[in-house]
């Protein structure tokens, strides 16, 4: 019940800057969880998931940044090396 | 050269590579046997059941404990090994603290910098006396909601890290109202340790900046799985995004066990960890009104203070000091017992319960 009341509030507030959230948070952790830590992408995907699944996930392994869209909003988190990790660019 | 100049070169040679490599071997890492550093071996035992059995489904990653400088047991679970590195969530808010340490003995920054001198954005005449000091100890007085997952529609702390503020976090913590007097109330929150970090980043050049975790303490202490990430304007995520190998995070502890001193050399002022340590003021005011005992809180670490309703912990000695995370990210240190004790995981409903794990340690030493 509260995951619908949840799903029912974001989808009449899809234009809420709040929104970027679902995906910003799932791209920032899953890419940290891969390229930072280096752990599988099932462990990750666990790890990174919060209330809601990502509707999509798109993961380059080769340069390193994934991109995750969720309610309307997409966020690419780009692995920018050791030092510095992820970072969340658009 | 003759044959005896060589070997005598090559053994010199062989010393010098020897000592060089051993600069940093604060920590004994050669696992000792738990009765000679004075635990029970069955008890620990208990306690690292307690962490990793997956019956309690506690989903710990890693843990060690070090006694006297030396390595008494260790575990890793998960898929990780000692090799990984691991979030250290708000555990990153005391290494912050270890930084500005660092930058107080170096005369970079002084406590009592006025933080509209660094942020000129914060608003109303309450600003005009919050210092780094306030900052330390969640103290400044700005209107701040620091919930998580369990309410992430009103959290400031959401938003920061993930709606659009994560481009300027310091930036995001300053533009929020001033509505207590600094000092005067004490409220945790990310957003401070972000700014902390971004009067850092003001107070030296971008190179300096970029590179002064590893060149003032990463690389002093040995330590060489270090990621800290940063938001859109490159600062350093003080609250949240440091990444640390469990065996390179209880080197921070060891540290502050040691005073700020690693290897003969004064890391931090010699009053640094006092500093950190002692309950601050605005805690005490507001433990007064806490119903049950809650862990105290020095600058950037959280204590076992006394309070009116005893102690947070009961079962861990009071001089306990700790780096706590998100998902049940524990760094420990109990001078009185000389350990240092580190637990990493993925405990995403926060499930186990850390005033068993200090009772069972606890009463595991003999």
């Amino acid at each position: 019940m509260k995951i619908i009341s949840i799903l029912i509030v974001l989808l009449l507030c899809t234009s809420c800057d709040f929104t970027k959230a679902f995906s910003s948070s799932f791209a920032k952790e899953y890419c940290s969880c891969r390229f930072v830590v280096g752990q599988s992408k099932k462990l990750c995907k666990e790890y990174a998931e919060n209330i809601l699944p990502p509707w999509t996930i798109k993961e380059n392994e080769e340069k390193k940044y994934v991109t995750v869209g969720n309610l309307f909003k997409s966020t690419t988190a780009v692995y920018t090396g050791k030092k510095y990790g992820c970072s969340i660019k658009d | 050269m003759s044959h005896g100049e060589m070997m005598r070169t090559l053994i010199f040679i062989f010393i010098f590579a020897l000592t060089v490599s051993n600069a940093h071997s604060v920590i004994n890492w050669k696992q000792h046997l738990p009765k000679e550093e004075g635990f029970d071996k069955a008890k620990l035992d208990k306690l690292f059941n307690y962490m990793f059995d997956k019956k309690y489904k506690h989903n710990t990653d890693a843990a060690l404990i070090i006694r006297n400088g030396k390595l008494i047991k260790e575990q890793y679970s998960n898929g990780y090994s000692l090799e990984h590195t691991h979030r250290t969530w708000s555990i990153s808010k005391s290494v912050t603290n270890t930084l500005i340490g660092i930058a107080v003995h170096k005369n970079i920054l002084n406590l009592q910098a006025k933080v509209k001198d660094f942020y000129p954005q914060l608003t109303g005449d309450k600003s005009d006396t919050m210092t780094l000091d306030h900052l330390m100890k969640m103290s400044s007085g700005i209107d701040w909601k620091e919930h998580y997952e369990e309410n992430p529609f009103s959290s400031d702390v959401i938003k920061m890290l993930y709606v659009y503020e994560y481009k300027d976090m310091a930036g995001y913590t300053a533009s929020r109202p001033v509505i207590y007097d600094p000092g005067k109330r004490f409220y945790y929150s990310s957003g401070e340790s972000n700014l902390i970090m971004g009067m850092l980043k003001k107070s030296m050049g971008i190179s300096d900046y970029e590179n002064f975790p590893w060149k003032h303490l990463f690389n002093k202490l040995g330590i060489t799985s270090a990621t800290w990430e940063r938001d859109g304007k490159d600062v350093f995520v003080g609250s949240s995004y440091l990444f640390l190998s469990p065996r390179d995070l209880s080197k921070i502890g060891q540290l502050y066990l040691q005073n700020g001193i690693w290897n003969k050399e004064q890391i931090l002022p010699k009053d640094w960890v006092k500093y950190s340590t002692t309950p601050n003021k605005a805690w005490l005011l507001k433990q007064e009104n806490d119903e049950v005992a809650k862990p105290g809180y020095g600058a950037q670490w959280w204590l076992n203070a006394q309070t009116k309703n005893g102690l947070s912990h009961p079962h861990a000695p009071d001089d306990i000091y700790m780096a706590l995370g998100h998902h049940g990210q524990i760094l420990a240190v109990l001078p009185s017992q000389n350990i240092i004790f580190v637990r990493m995981g993925a405990d995403k409903d926060e499930k186990i319960d850390r005033k068993e794990i200090f009772k069972l340690l606890m009463s595991s030493l003999k």
